[in-house]
């Protein structure tokens, strides 16, 4: 009984190992700070380890942690907690060109998108994060979020036509957002 | 400008992608924590009780006083039913909810939608437990559930109600496995649309008998809605599902959404057919 325990946890640590860094990365997105993320992923993997014996047998565990951490996020915001957002000055949104590679500009650029994810509507933001960083389908999307496909679509759509109303954001994109 | 975004809307989302990808990287990622993260899923795991309990209260507070005051039924007075025989397979909606949308629309510039998640009834204490644990992750809980063996037997729905960012169960209730609405049977709850506001409560949600045709909702200004059996598959169109009597996925029953117009409030409802 007690091999089977150390087992579970051997196999939940190398899961937690193996998802950290994705999960961060989403919830940084989802949450725009640093702490805020880490504390939302490990919040997270705390719930998910107290389900283990049977997420971790689950067809797919990973669609369980995506819920569970979009739960949290959202809980986090119906009670109002103050979330940290993205960096409050507006500086960054004055740009020069910048030659690819540029590392201060790829920081704007990060600045740019996180202070526009930041005025989107949680739901939204949710949205435009699973589909467009997590890449997921619309129907895993409802799932993670636990809305219909078609909220899905409306909220996605509406984050990323308000994304791209975005005077800086606009910029980035149109001088070409995939810079390496 | 807008034509481009329109024509251009594949690769200008893959630019998003790419953006996205790049502010993900800003992130340091450092060791995972993973001995913090057992510490605090012991701790988590050891207070289940007493946090399911705690969000039990919660949802009984809002429902109560929200949606089902004064309703019948809601399972009081009833005892489970004898566990049926039923195949050794895992029935849908034991280890997570069947999710059925039963409608949704646009407000005041806000999306909205009622949706309803109904678990089977759990067949023993194991079933029970894995089922309760799964319910407290979706941060469902009914209130008169004290342990996880008062679920035997007993089938279980929360209803959604989403106005823009806003999403909260406003209807739960357990029901002996077996049990449902007959002839012209009504369990309705009414609540406001939007859930901070102090305007008319107008959203009626309600399960009716498979066999009613007809529900027709009276609202205080005199006037009122009639429902119709929808028995086509759902379709979006502007994201919009009709309000109508339809089935749920898991639910011995029908369901029904009726919203009043903007300047009036519910004030009754019937199966009229």
């Amino acid at each position: 009984m007690g091999d089977r325990k150390e087992a579970r946890d051997k196999e939940f640590q190398s899961f937690v190992t193996g998802r950290w860094p994705r999960l961060l990365r989403t919830a940084f997105l989802l949450t725009g700070e640093q702490h805020a993320a880490e504390d939302l992923v490990q919040s997270t993997l705390e719930q998910v380890y107290v389900a283990w014996r049977r997420v971790g047998s689950a067809d797919d565990p990973e669609a369980y942690v995506r819920r569970v951490m979009i739960n949290a996020h959202a809980r986090k915001h119906r009670r109002k907690l103050r979330e940290f957002l993205a960096p409050k000055d507006d500086s960054g949104l004055v740009r020069e060109v910048a030659d690819a590679g540029d590392r201060i500009a790829q920081a704007d650029d990060r600045g740019v998108l996180l202070k526009a994810l930041a005025q989107l509507p949680v739901r939204q933001r949710e949205a435009v994060v699973l589909r467009y960083w997590e890449d997921l389908t619309e129907s895993q999307t409802a799932e993670a979020m636990g809305c219909s496909v078609g909220a899905v679509k409306s909220n996605a759509a509406k984050g990323i036509a308000k994304l791209r109303a975005i005077p800086g954001l606009a910029d980035v994109v149109t001088s070409g957002g995939g810079r390496k | 400008m807008s034509a481009d975004r329109e024509t251009n809307h594949d690769m200008t989302n893959t630019d998003i992608t790419l953006l996205l990808a790049e502010a993900a990287d800003g992130v340091e990622i450092g060791i995972a924590p993973t001995q913090a993260v057992i510490r605090g899923g012991r701790r988590r795991r050891a207070r289940r009780w007493a946090v399911a309990t705690a969000a039990a209260l919660a949802i009984v507070g809002t429902t109560g006083t929200v949606a089902l005051a004064g309703l019948p039924g809601g399972g009081d007075g009833h005892r489970g039913a004898p566990v049926a025989t039923r195949p050794t397979a895992a029935a849908p909606g034991l280890d997570r909810p069947q999710r059925t949308m039963l409608a949704s629309g646009t407000e005041g510039g806000k999306d909205w939608e009622v949706s309803v998640d109904v678990w089977a009834a759990p067949r023993n204490a194991a079933e029970a437990q894995t089922q309760l644990a799964v319910m407290t992750q979706y941060g469902e809980f009914p209130g008169d559930v004290r342990n996880a063996s008062d679920l035997i037997g007993k089938s279980a729905y929360f209803v959604y109600r989403s106005y823009g960012d806003n999403r909260s169960v406003v209807m739960y209730s357990t029901l002996p496995e077996g049990s449902s609405q007959k002839h012209t049977d009504v369990e309705a709850g009414s609540t406001r649309l939007e859930p901070a506001s102090g305007g008319p409560v107008r959203l009626v949600i309600g399960r009716v008998a498979k066999t009613a045709q007809e529900v027709t909702c009276t609202w205080k200004d005199g006037t009122s809605t009639k429902l119709h059996r929808i028995t086509s598959p759902n379709s979006y169109g502007d994201n919009v599902l009709p309000q109508g009597i339809r089935s749920a996925d898991g639910s011995p029953d029908n369901w029904f959404v009726c919203l009043a117009p903007k300047s009036t409030g519910f004030k009754s409802v019937f199966v009229t057919k």
